[in-house]
This record gives structure tokens, C-alpha cells and sequence, in this order.
């Protein structure tokens, strides 16, 4: 259906059979890492660092932040990169060896869920995400593991600190939307039994929510398409693995599709209480920034067959059926 | 009659809309290898309504053929509405269908009575087993007891459901005597209690099959019994419809928590959907008034607040104008300002401004570094309102406004302006200049006289607007600014 190429990694960690496994095949010599590979002299004083946008790739450019001693003021994808004055750019080869060697370090001072907090927030389209798990990554391991394991304070408890608080606030906004797509994805099903949603997050959160919908739709099998990060999951007999989508192929949908997009419109709209009538509030829990694709808020048209049927017109029938 | 399923949809999912239950949380139950669904603990909203509620649930009526006549309901049967019923078997494909296409969480199934209610309630058990057993769902799925039902089929129900839910209908037995003559306080209040033993005696049960109590290996059952009703029961009730005030709900609804172990109680404001002469006319729909209900419901669960020290029998209606927390607060001024880098959680509680998570987070933060005004706000507290009633390392944060209760009332009044969001599209206050008066200065008109605006008939003189900045600097500011 999708062009697609292989990608695994952290974010896939849930995978049974795609990312999980790449993870634990990592056996490579280290000593070759500790040297530094890229262009030698002193380090760069005012330099930012461009990575490819996944989360490999931002926690290689960490490591290599070690690696060159150096401390870098931006973290970019490569595409969005806006040189400051004067500063100068690296350019990070995503290696997923040096991640897991971050990963590790992560946990052994704070624990997974140190580790956690920094991908999640890593997943964000913030432009200052990158910079900020940067941060973060320095203070536990420069700050909190220099010292004795039983002197170490909770590092997500510490709400208020300068390079807590950034991460932990983007990794609340980033398992919102994750809640968000959980709420308001929308599956068709083609011909053929597949079952397709396309999204929009603003978060890359897709290896996030397929460990919920593979488990609660394992009877059937689905891909889920991200149209903003162009990553697609899919999903089979209740094992998933993630992929990199091109674009999206167009599919034919199923004879009963309509019919019940246009049964969940009518129901939708017979579920108002009119007098109750607050638009705002919706807004507010529902963005207007996904209704495009939100089956009951993208018909313009199911509200005129909601009212027909509503207000008993002779045609209303022929309208719903038809 | 061969209306279509779309047509059942929209007459049954109109008629059940008034109930206002629509909750799929109380329950974590992961997904198993060839069942469809889950279910987690705090629930998930699939959308949201015009007026702002969420649709969680497909919650229709099996039928709203109804025999009963309560004034209030707009399936009783003297009303003249088109009438339709769900087949059990249409209605477990109907949900199954929205369920794969993750527009619902579960199924919200409520009924009119037809017939009696046991043959009703027969209908509903047939849905839930079809949904259960042949489509192997493993969704939410929350069903009303008619009253009257007969225990045994109560049992079953049960035991196919999450949630079970007895409405209460009205706050007291004389408005139901009044309103809804052929329901009685002890055929609601039977259910309820049978529901209360079976969900206590099943914990129970499966409490002793999970324990070990020899050192012989252990048999597993031989088979798996779903649990009664795991997510507890809720019930609902009208407010409006009759003179009932805020203390005899709220006690009603302590009580109900206390002795029949509710989970939630609902209230919903009475909507005029049929006209009948025992019912209140031309009165404005209470939103404002259920909204501080919810509030103080939300205290007596989350806030550990006893519901005598939000109402009492001088005040028996809830303050419309500041919340029922903040009420507490102003009268009582001598618990105030409290430490946030000391004080324990049930004080913390007690702050307005300062919510369950936001004092758990205080708690959690205090232990690292000290509180101050900027870790407050960085932790999420409502600091403008939390500010008149806390101390931060000795120092009291909202200096400036007299520590009385008329002052402070005034700096906490909070008008909920729910529903009246027209007129505040509308706001404009008085002398703030439009983009269109702009524009229309740029474009070398002369700007608009205010009392020409239409939209600023009613606001309180204004005065003139000074049409260009520079005159400020130019003239002494007395003259610039008549007076």
C-alpha cells in the first residue's frame, strides 16, 4: 500500500517484532566510539548541532556533544536550521549505538523514567525540544551522577528546576496529543479488510498509541498514517512495527464505510442538546486543528441530514439510505 | 414499520440524550489476544457536542415505546413522538461497527419501558450477551436497572456490564410522587442495594480465589468469570424541575455515597422538552446552579470536604457568585494564609486556587527547593486566586488586598459564563477602539461617534475617544483627556 523503508528504534520500543528486536541486537566495539570521528581541532565555541529529526538522532547528537566537548546552543532538525550570528553547524550521523550508549546512561542515574521524559519530549515538534533534552541530559549526568547514588533527588520531582521543568511540561504536551489521538482517530476500512486513520499530530506520536490500538483492535489488521511526520504504523494480529511513509496510497473504501461514517454523523448530531449550545467549550477539548480529519466534524453535509431526519421530512429516509 | 437503522439512531439517540451519565472510566482491563477492546481507569472521550459534552459512549434506548407517564421525560407515553426499537442483534452490530472505527468507547444502553420492565430488561441482557459472547467484545459497556426489574435478571445484567446505574429521577419522594407516579422511592432504591451487595459479595469472592491460602499449589478455575458490575454504580437526577434546594440534594447525594457506595451522582439541569402544568414554565434552564453542584460534588469525592461544611440550613442554596471552596474560605479566614513549603495535603486542599494534583505537586516539588511565587506558577497552581490565602517562606503573596472576607469576596468572584458566550462575542469595553475604526481612520473617514456603535448600546458613558495619539504629547494631559 505504502512505500516504506525499515525504521526502528527507541520510539518503536513496544514493537514485538520491529523495533524491540533492533534494540537488542547492539553488539559493536565501543572503543572505536570514544575517539572522536568527525572534523578534529578545538571545539567549537558557538556551534549547533543538526539532526535528522528522530530521536536516534537527536540522542547521537548528545552523545557527540560529549564526544567533541563541546556545548552546543541549538539542537536542529536539518531541514529547519537557522544559523544564529556567527554560529557555526554540525551535522550528526544518526548511530544508533551511540543513543543506546545515552539510554544507558540515563537510566543507570535516574532511572527509565528519566529516560522516558527525555524521549517523550524528544518526540515534540517544539524547535526548542532538541536544545532542551540537551540540557537535561547534561544536568542528570554532569550534575546529579557525579555524586553518590543515595545523594541523588528524584530527578522528575524537581518540577521547578531550569532543565526539569522545560522537559517535563514538553512531555506532558506530548502525551496530550498522544491522548488526543487516542480520542479522535478515525478508522475507515478499505476493500480488501484493511482499516486505515490518518492523522495530524502535533507531536510525532504515533509508536506511542500503537501499543493501544493494536491491543484493543488485535482482530484486525491497520496502519495508521501520519500526514505531518510522514510515519505510518501498522499493525497485525496485534504485533505493530513503524514505518516511513511517503505518501499516501489511495485506497478504496469499503460498501458499508459510508453508510456508517454517515450513522456516527446522525448520531452525532442527535446527541446536542440545543439549549446547552457552547462552542467554546468544544474548541477547547476538541482543537479545530484536527476536525480535517475527524469523520463527523469534516461533513459539512451530515448536519443537513441530521436536521432532515430529525425534523421528519418525507425525503429524510432516502437521504440517510442513499 | 421499516425505518432504517440511521432513523432508529437518530430518534433513540435524541430520546436518550437527556441522560447525562456518559462516563467510560472506573475500570483498567487490557486487551486479550482475539477479543475486541479494552478498557482503561480514567476513561477516553471519542468526541465532544455542540454544547461542549463529551460523547464517550453510544448511548441509546433499546426502545422509547415507553408505558410510564413521568411528567419531565419526553418518551412518556402521552407524548407524541415518532416511536422506534433497536433489535437486540441490530444494535450489537451497530455498536460493533462504531467500536472498530474507534468513535466509541463502549455502549451506554438504556431502555423505555415496554411491556414490563422484565421483559425489557430481557431485551438488554440479550444485546450485552451478543456483544459479549458472539462478537467477543471487551469494550465498556454501561446499562441502566429499570425499576421493578426482578433480582435474577438485575444479576445477569450485571454480570455482562461495567457500570450499572439506577436513576434516581428526582431528589425527594414527593416530587416523584408529583412527577413520576408510577415510579416509588423503594422500587429504586431495591436495585441499588442489590447492586451494592452483589458488586461487595463478588469482590469478595474473587478476593479468597486470589488468595493463597496453603502451600499446595493452587487450581486455577475452571473457567473465567466475568466480574458483577467492577466499575461500580452511578446514579442521576433532576435539578429545576422541582423546589428541592441545593442542601437536600447535596445531603441526598452524601448519603447515597455513604450507604449504597456510589461511585458518581449525577445532576442534570431540567431542559423543558414536554409541557405539563406540574412542571416549572418559562423558567431559564439552571446550568449555573448545576454547575456548582458539580463543584461541590467534586469536593465532598476529591477535596475531603464533609457536605456540611459546604452547605448548611441558613444557606440552603449554593453561592452563585463565588464556588462552594472559596465560600468555605472566606468563612474561614482563620485557617489563612497557610505555609505551601509546609502545610499538609488536607490544607493545601482547602486553598482556592490549589486543586488535588496541584497539592500532590506542591508536595512532591517542596522536598527538592522552596516554593516560591515563579515554581508555584512553573507548577500549574492558579496562582492569581491561590495567592490571597498562602504564604511563601514566611512572606504572605497577596499583599495589596485586605485580608477580609468583603475584599477578598471581591477578588474571587467568579461569574460562570457558561452558555452566554453570544453576548461575549459582543464585548467591547468602553473607549477600546475597533479594528474597523482603524481602518476606517486610515482610510481618512471620521472615526465612528461611540453612541453610533451598536454594539456598545448599554455600556456606561463613554468618554470620547482621542482620535490621534499625538495629542497626548503635544497638549498638557488635562486638556488632552476631557473629563
Amino acid at each position: 500500500m505504502i512505500p516504506m523503508q525499515a525504521h526502528g528504534g527507541f520510539a518503536g520500543g513496544g514493537g514485538a517484532d520491529g523495533a524491540g528486536g533492533e534494540l537488542a541486537a547492539r553488539k559493536r566495539p565501543q572503543a572505536s566510539l570514544d575517539a572522536p570521528s568527525g572534523p578534529q581541532g578545538a571545539p567549537l565555541p558557538c556551534v549547533a548541532y543538526l539532526y535528522d529529526g528522530t530521536a536516534e538522532g537527536l540522542f547521537s547528537a548528545i552523545f557527540d556533544a560529549y564526544v567533541f566537548h563541546e556545548d552546543p546552543e541549538d539542537f536542529f532538525c536539518d531541514g529547519s536550521y537557522q544559523p544564529r550570528l556567527g554560529q557555526s553547524s554540525r551535522v550528526i550521523a544518526t548511530d544508533e549505538e551511540k543513543a543506546l550508549r545515552v539510554r544507558r546512561g540515563l537510566v543507570r542515574v535516574g532511572g527509565s523514567k528519566v529516560f522516558r521524559a527525555a524521549l517523550h519530549a524528544s518526540l515534540s515538534d517544539d524547535p526548542q525540544a532538541g536544545a532542551a533534552v540537551y540540557r537535561f541530559v547534561r544536568y542528570v549526568m554532569d550534575d546529579l551522577g557525579k555524586r553518590p547514588s543515595s545523594a541523588r533527588p528524584s530527578v522528575m520531582g524537581q518540577l521547578a528546576h531550569p532543565c526539569v521543568a522545560p522537559v517535563a511540561s514538553l512531555e506532558r504536551q506530548v502525551l496530550n496529543e498522544a491522548h488526543r489521538m487516542k480520542q479522535f482517530l478515525r478508522f475507515r476500512q478499505k476493500e480488501g479488510g484493511l482499516w486505515v486513520a490518518v492523522c495530524n499530530p502535533n507531536a510525532n506520536v504515533i509508536p506511542l498509541v500503537m501499543d493501544h490500538f493494536s491491543g484493543r483492535f488485535n482482530t484486525q489488521p491497520f496502519a495508521i498514517y501520519d500526514e505531518v511526520h510522514r510515519v505510518v504504523g501498522i499493525s497485525q494480529d496485534g504485533r505493530w512495527r513503524l514505518s516511513r511513509a511517503s505518501a499516501e496510497a489511495e485506497l478504496a473504501d469499503c460498501a458499508a464505510e459510508e453508510l456508517m461514517a454517515q450513522a456516527w454523523c446522525v448520531y452525532y448530531d442527535s446527541a446536542s442538546i440545543d439549549v446547552r449550545y457552547h462552542p467554546e467549550l468544544r474548541r477547547q477539548f476538541m482543537p479545530m486543528r484536527l476536525w480535517g480529519n475527524i469523520t463527523e466534524m469534516s461533513r459539512p453535509r451530515a448536519h443537513a441530514i441530521g436536521e432532515a431526519a430529525m425534523s421528519g421530512l418525507p425525503n429524510a429516509a432516502a437521504l440517510i439510505d442513499g | 414499520m421499516g425505518l432504517s437503522v440511521a432513523e432508529k439512531l437518530s430518534i433513540l439517540a435524541d430520546a436518550a440524550k437527556y441522560d447525562v451519565a456518559c462516563t467510560s472510566s472506573g475500570i483498567d482491563r487490557s486487551a486479550k489476544r482475539g477479543l475486541v477492546g479494552s478498557a482503561s481507569q480514567a476513561g477516553c472521550c471519542h468526541s465532544f457536542t455542540p454544547d461542549g459534552r463529551c460523547i464517550t459512549l453510544l448511548k441509546v434506548l433499546m426502545t422509547n415505546a415507553c408505558i410510564y407517564d413521568c411528567a419531565y421525560c419526553v418518551n412518556r407515553c402521552s407524548n407524541e413522538v415518532p416511536r422506534a426499537s433497536f433489535a437486540p442483534q441490530e444494535l450489537a452490530d451497530l455498536t460493533m461497527a462504531f467500536y472498530r472505527r474507534n468513535y466509541i468507547e463502549g455502549l451506554f444502553l438504556s431502555s423505555g419501558v415496554v411491556g414490563n420492565p422484565d421483559r425489557t430488561t430481557e431485551l438488554m441482557v440479550e444485546t450485552l450477551r451478543l456483544l459479549r459472547e458472539e462478537h467477543r467484545f471487551n469494550g465498556y459497556i454501561h446499562a441502566k436497572a429499570v425499576p421493578g426489574t426482578s433480582p435474577e435478571l438485575v444479576e445477569r445484567l450485571g454480570y455482562l456490564s461495567d457500570r450499572l446505574s439506577v436513576n434516581l429521577e428526582l431528589p425527594s419522594q414527593r416530587s416523584l410522587a408529583l412527577l413520576a407516579p408510577q415510579k416509588s422511592k423503594q422500587a429504586i432504591f431495591d436495585p441499588m442495594a442489590q447492586i451494592r451487595d452483589s458488586i461487595a459479595q463478588d469482590g469478595e469472592t474473587r478476593a479468597i480465589g486470589r488468595t493463597r491460602t496453603t502451600y499446595y499449589p493452587q487450581k486455577a478455575p475452571a473457567r473465567k468469570r466475568r466480574a458483577f458490575s467492577p466499575a461500580g454504580q452511578s446514579t442521576q437526577m433532576i435539578i429545576g424541575a422541582t423546589p428541592e434546594t441545593d442542601l437536600s440534594v447535596l445531603s441526598l447525594s452524601a448519603a447515597l455515597y455513604r450507604t449504597m457506595g456510589l461511585k458518581r451522582v449525577f445532576f442534570s439541569a431540567y431542559v423543558p422538552a414536554v409541557q405539563d402544568p406540574r412542571l416549572p414554565s418559562g423558567v431559564p434552564v439552571q446550568l449555573n446552579r448545576e454547575h456548582r453542584l458539580y463543584q461541590a460534588d467534586w469536593l465532598m469525592r476529591f477535596y475531603k470536604f464533609d457536605v456540611t461544611e459546604i452547605i448548611d440550613g441558613r444557606n440552603p442554596m449554593l453561592d452563585l457568585e463565588v464556588d462552594p471552596k472559596a465560600n468555605w474560605a472566606l468563612n474561614h479566614l482563620e485557617c489563612f494564609p497557610v505555609e505551601v513549603n509546609t502545610a499538609p495535603l488536607e490544607m493545601l486542599l482547602r486553598v482556592p486556587g490549589i486543586g488535588p494534583k496541584g497539592a500532590r505537586l506542591i508536595l512532591k516539588a517542596r522536598r527538592t527547593c522552596c516554593l516560591r511565587e515563579p515554581e508555584l506558577r512553573k507548577l500549574g497552581i492558579a496562582f492569581k486566586r491561590a495567592r490571597y490565602f498562602i504564604t511563601c517562606n514566611g512572606f504572605y503573596m497577596g499583599a495589596g488586598t485586605e485580608f477580609t472576607p468583603q475584599a477578598l469576596r471581591a477578588r474571587l468572584r467568579a461569574p460562570i459564563d457558561g452558555g452566554s458566550h453570544g453576548a461575549r462575542s459582543a464585548k467591547v469595553s468602553a473607549g477600546q477602539r475597533t479594528l474597523f475604526e482603524v481602518a476606517a481612520e486610515r482610510a481618512g473617514a471620521e472615526p465612528q461617534a461611540l453612541e453610533s456603535a451598536p454594539l456598545r448600546a448599554g455600556l456606561p458613558e463613554a468618554r470620547t475617544v482621542v482620535p490621534e495619539l499625538t495629542r497626548l504629547w503635544q497638549a498638557p494631559v488635562a486638556q488632552a483627556v476631557p473629563r
